[in-house]
C-alpha cells in the first residue's frame, strides 16, 4: 500500500523555537490517522504545513505522491481541507456559499452536497452567520466532500460542537468517506473520537513525533499498574518504557508503555505486597504518555483533625 | 471561478463604496449651501483643506478624494486583514488556484470597483459644472486636472493598505505605517510641479513596487 502523506525531516521554527521538529509521517492511503497532542505540540502547524498554508523551514512533504509546494493547484481537487472552526464567508448563504466553492472545481456531486444538507436539515438559504458553529461544520464537510477527495485534511473538525452534533458529524463522516475508501487525517483533542474513527495514530510531543502505530497497537501497549507494599515505597525502579510513576503512601503506579517480562520481573523484584496490571483506554493512555515529566503526587495528611475541646476554645 | 471571486470581492466591498458615495453625495449641502455664488468648481482645492469655501476657492473636488483616500485605506484592508481576521485565507488559498492568481484578482477588482467609484463624484461634479445655468463662475474641463492628479494616488494608499493587512505584523499601529506613509506620499505629490511629466511616473514606479511587494509577500506568507 502506498502512502497518501510522506513527510521527511520537517521542521518549522517560529520566533526561534523548534514548533515542529524532524518529523516523519507516513499516512497509509486508505487510514484514517489521527494526529494527536497536547495544545502547542505542532499538530496544526503540521497540518498548515500538509496544505501548504505554512512553508517549513526545512523537509520534504508529499502529498498524493507529489510536493505539495509543487503541485498544481488544479492536483488540490484531489485533498479537502477543513480548517479549524470552520472558516467561511458568514455574510453568504449556504446556497451562495456552495456556489462560491462549486466555481473552482471542475467535479462537483451536487447531489451528495444535497443528501448531507438533507442529512442534517440545513436549508440552502440560511446566512452561514446566523448558524450554529456546528451546523457550519456540516455545511463545511458538505464543501469538502464535494469535489470527491481522495485524501480529506481535517484540522479539529469537532472542536466546539456540542456531543450530539459531534457523534452525528462523526458518524456522518465515517459513512460518507471511510467507504469509499478515502484517506483521512485528523487532529483532534476529543480522544473518544478519534479512538472511534482512527486506525492509525501519531502522537506528537513538543513538535516531535513520539508515538506512530496503530490505535489498537497503542492501547494495548501501554498498562497502568498499581503496585502495593507494606511500607511507603523508598525508590523508583527504573523500567524500560515507563512514562510516568506516582506514589501516593504505600502505593505507587506505573504508566509503562510495552509491559512485559521483563517489567514483570522488575516490579516483582522490588518485594510489592501485590500488583495490579491495568488496561487504559485511548484518552487515559494519551494523557498519562502527553502528561510531561515522571513526578509524584504530593503526600497530604489526610488525617482528620482533632475536633477542639470545650477547654481549648474556653482559652 | 475568476467571476465567482471578483463577485464575492464586490459584494464584501460594494457596502462601503456606497456610504462613501453617499457621502460625497452630501458633501456639496455641507460646503455648498450658502455660497455656491461663490464657488469656482475644482479650482483652489487641495487635499488637506477641510474648511469649505475659502475666498471663492473650491474645496469639494479634494474632499472628494480625500473621501477616496479613506475608502481605499478601508477596501484594501476588508482584502487583506478582513480575511485574516474571519481565517476564510484558509478556505479561499485551499481552492484549486493558485496564491498569485488569487491576489491578482482581488487587486483587480478592488481597484476596479474603488477607482470607478471615486471617480463618479468628479465625473458628476465636472458634469453638473459643464451644465449651462448651474452656477455662475465660467468652467472648462481642463481645470478638473487637480482632480484626476489626486485621484491618480489613490491606487497609492489602496495597495499600502492591502500591504498592511498581509503582512504579518504584532501591533496593529506599527501595521498601519504603511498606510500613513502612503497619506503622506499622497499630499507630498500634490505640490510636485510638472505632474504628469514628473508626478506621474512617480506613482507609477511607487505602484509598481508595491504590487512586486504585494506578490513577493503573498507568495512567502505563512498562513498560520
Amino acid at each position: 500500500m502506498t502512502d497518501a502523506i510522506v513527510t521527511r525531516q520537517l521542521t518549522k521554527c517560529y520566533d526561534g523555537q523548534r514548533v515542529v521538529h524532524g518529523l516523519n509521517l507516513s499516512v497509509p492511503r486508505g487510514s484514517v490517522y489521527g494526529l494527536l497532542g497536547r495544545n502547542g505540540a505542532g499538530k496544526s502547524t503540521t497540518i498548515k504545513m500538509l496544505t501548504g498554508m505554512v512553508h517549513p523551514d526545512f523537509g520534504s512533504i508529499e502529498v498524493l505522491g507529489e510536493d505539495i509546494h509543487k503541485m498544481a493547484p488544479e492536483r488540490r481537487e484531489k485533498i479537502a481541507y477543513i480548517a479549524e472552526n470552520h472558516p467561511l464567508y458568514r455574510w453568504m448563504t449556504v446556497k451562495g456559499a456552495l456556489k462560491f466553492a462549486k466555481s473552482f472545481y471542475r467535479n462537483w456531486n451536487q447531489h451528495l452536497v444535497e443528501q448531507i444538507l438533507d442529512h442534517f436539515e440545513i436549508s440552502g438559504r440560511r446566512w452561514l452567520g446566523r448558524m450554529s458553529n456546528g451546523q457550519r461544520a456540516q455545511v463545511s464537510l458538505a464543501i469538502a466532500l464535494a469535489p470527491d477527495p481522495e485524501l480529506l485534511i481535517l484540522d479539529d473538525p469537532t472542536l466546539g460542537l456540542d456531543t450530539v452534533v459531534r457523534r452525528d458529524f462523526l458518524e456522518s463522516m465515517i459513512q460518507i468517506i471511510h467507504q469509499s475508501g478515502r484517506t483521512i487525517l485528523m487532529t483532534s483533542h476529543i480522544l473518544n473520537d478519534v479512538d472511534r474513527v482512527a486506525d492509525r495514530i501519531g502522537i506528537m510531543v513538543g513538535g516531535v513525533l513520539r508515538v506512530d502505530c496503530p490505535t489498537d497497537h497503542f492501547k494495548d501497549s501501554i498498562r497502568r499498574v498499581i503496585v502495593n507494599f507494606d511500607r511507603q515505597p523508598t525508590s523508583r525502579p527504573e523500567l524500560r518504557g515507563l512514562v510516568s510513576s506516582r506514589s501516593v503512601k504505600n502505593q505507587l503506579e506505573l504508566i509503562i508503555v510495552g509491559y512485559g517480562e521483563e517489567q514483570r520481573l522488575a516490579i516483582e523484584s522490588l518485594s510489592p505486597r501485590s500488583v495490579e496490571v491495568f488496561e487504559m483506554n485511548l484518552e487515559d493512555a494519551f494523557i498519562e504518555y502527553t502528561r510531561g515529566p515522571r513526578r509524584s503526587l504530593p503526600s497530604f495528611d489526610m488525617q482528620p483533625a482533632e475536633e477542639p475541646t470545650k477547654e481549648s476554645v474556653d482559652a | 471561478m475568476h467571476s465567482a471571486l471578483i463577485r464575492k470581492e464586490l459584494v464584501q466591498c460594494g457596502g462601503y463604496c456606497v456610504i462613501a458615495l453617499i457621502a460625497c453625495a452630501a458633501l456639496p449641502y455641507w460646503f455648498y449651501d450658502e455660497n455656491r455664488s461663490l464657488a469656482v468648481p475644482f479650482i483652489g482645492g487641495t487635499y488637506v483643506q477641510f474648511v469649505g469655501l475659502v475666498n471663492g476657492s473650491d474645496v469639494l473636488s479634494g474632499n472628494f478624494n480625500f473621501i477616496g483616500g479613506i475608502l481605499a485605506s478601508v477596501v484594501g484592508l476588508t482584502q487583506s486583514a478582513g480575511e485574516t481576521s474571519s481565517g476564510t485565507w484558509h478556505f479561499l488559498l485551499y481552492r484549486p488556484i493558485s496564491r498569485r492568481r488569487v491576489l491578482a484578482v482581488k487587486l483587480l477588482s478592488g481597484l476596479g470597483l474603488l477607482m470607478t467609484c471615486t471617480a463618479i463624484p468628479g465625473l458628476a461634479y465636472g458634469i453638473w459644472a459643464s451644465t449651462p445655468g448651474t452656477h455662475y463662475s465660467p468652467f472648462e474641463w481642463w481645470m478638473t486636472e487637480r482632480f484626476w492628479q489626486q485621484w491618480l494616488t489613490i491606487p497609492v494608499i489602496y495597495l499600502s493598505a492591502f500591504q498592511s493587512g498581509l503582512s504579518d505584523a504584532r501591533w496593529y499601529g506599527v501595521r498601519l505605517l504603511p498606510v500613513i506613509a502612503a497619506g503622506a506620499f499622497c499630499c507630498l505629490m500634490i505640490t510636485v510641479p510638472y505632474w504628469w511629466i514628473v508626478g506621474l511616473p512617480i506613482v507609477i514606479a511607487v505602484v509598481s513596487c508595491q504590487l512586486m511587494t504585494l506578490f513577493h509577500t503573498m507568495h512567502l506568507r505563512d498562513f498560520s
